[in-house]
């Protein structure tokens, strides 16, 4: 494990300012999703045995073949549906943005093979846009920062942070001191 | 050589064997490229626990199945379908 005050590549005099992922709004939606498909075997079960004559339970438990077969299907099933949210937090987890006093560092984790980072000096910065869309981001306050540089290449993109208009606004003062730290390096 | 129901215990065993795979994969990840956090290392434990409770409980399930018993059984196919024709 890493610690909150290591950043890669630290340059002389560099300070982290905040560290920062998603909303936990974002993982509590998704983890509701794998919630309901869990709860889907029990209603099948509950949905058959109240239709038929014969008691499901009943039913399996006297055939040795099916109940062999009920068993691995349904072990099966949870055990992916334990996997699955299990990897969907470490993929929501690891994607840390961090601000330091010169730069702003994107880890994002794609995917369990597929591992991100990326760098932009403060400095480089020309345009900062939040944007908070839907109901649940406006209640609970999270949104997207988009992040421009003058450079031609695609914007920096901070999807679903919390409080997104106090981190555009920390950026936009960062971006001013490291500006006013190029145009005066002897200050 | 017969069928037995065992092939369908390999299968799970198969199974148990990516999930176990994938989980040392994510596991690997957190411990490698998370942070040093309480949050952390507790979503770790609290998986390692739970998938070793659910691990135990499905063998503890399935070693009370006969695995030597041939694949398929004739006999019980009839009473099968007949759970899924509605009451009327």
């Amino acid at each position: 494990m890493i610690s909150r005050t290591h950043i890669p590549d630290q340059r002389e005099g560099e300070k982290i300012v905040l560290h920062f992922r998603r909303h936990w709004f974002i993982f509590f939606n998704l983890f509701l999703v794998y919630f309901g498909l869990s709860l889907l075997p029990v209603i099948v079960v509950i949905f058959l045995g109240v239709n038929n004559n014969v008691s499901i339970f009943d039913f399996i438990n006297n055939n040795e073949f099916v109940k062999a077969v009920a068993l691995v299907i349904g072990f099966v099933y949870y055990l992916a549906m334990l996997v699955f949210t299990f990897t969907m937090w470490t993929e929501n987890y690891l994607d840390v943005w961090t601000l330091t006093s010169e730069r702003i560092i994107n880890r994002e984790q794609k995917g369990l093979f597929n591992r991100v980072v990326s760098e932009l000096g403060l400095s480089s910065i020309q345009d900062i846009t939040v944007e908070q869309k839907g109901i649940f981001a406006t209640i609970l306050q999270y949104g997207d920062v988009y992040v421009q540089t003058a450079a031609e290449k695609e914007r920096f993109i901070f999807q679903k942070v919390p409080n997104p208009y106090h981190i555009s606004k920390i950026i936009q003062e960062l971006n001013e001191q490291a500006k006013h730290r190029q145009n005066y390096p002897n200050l | 050589m017969a069928l037995t129901l065992a092939i369908i215990y390999y299968v799970f065993l198969v199974a148990v064997f990516v999930f176990v795979l994938y989980s040392l994969f994510n596991i690997y990840h957190l411990l490698r490229f998370g942070f040093l956090s309480v949050t952390n290392v507790s979503i770790i434990l609290f998986y390692i626990i739970v998938s070793s409770l659910l691990l135990y409980f499905a063998f503890s399930q399935l070693l009370t199945i006969d695995w030597s018993q041939p694949l398929m059984n004739f006999d019980g196919m009839l009473d099968f379908y007949k759970t899924f024709i509605p009451k009327i």
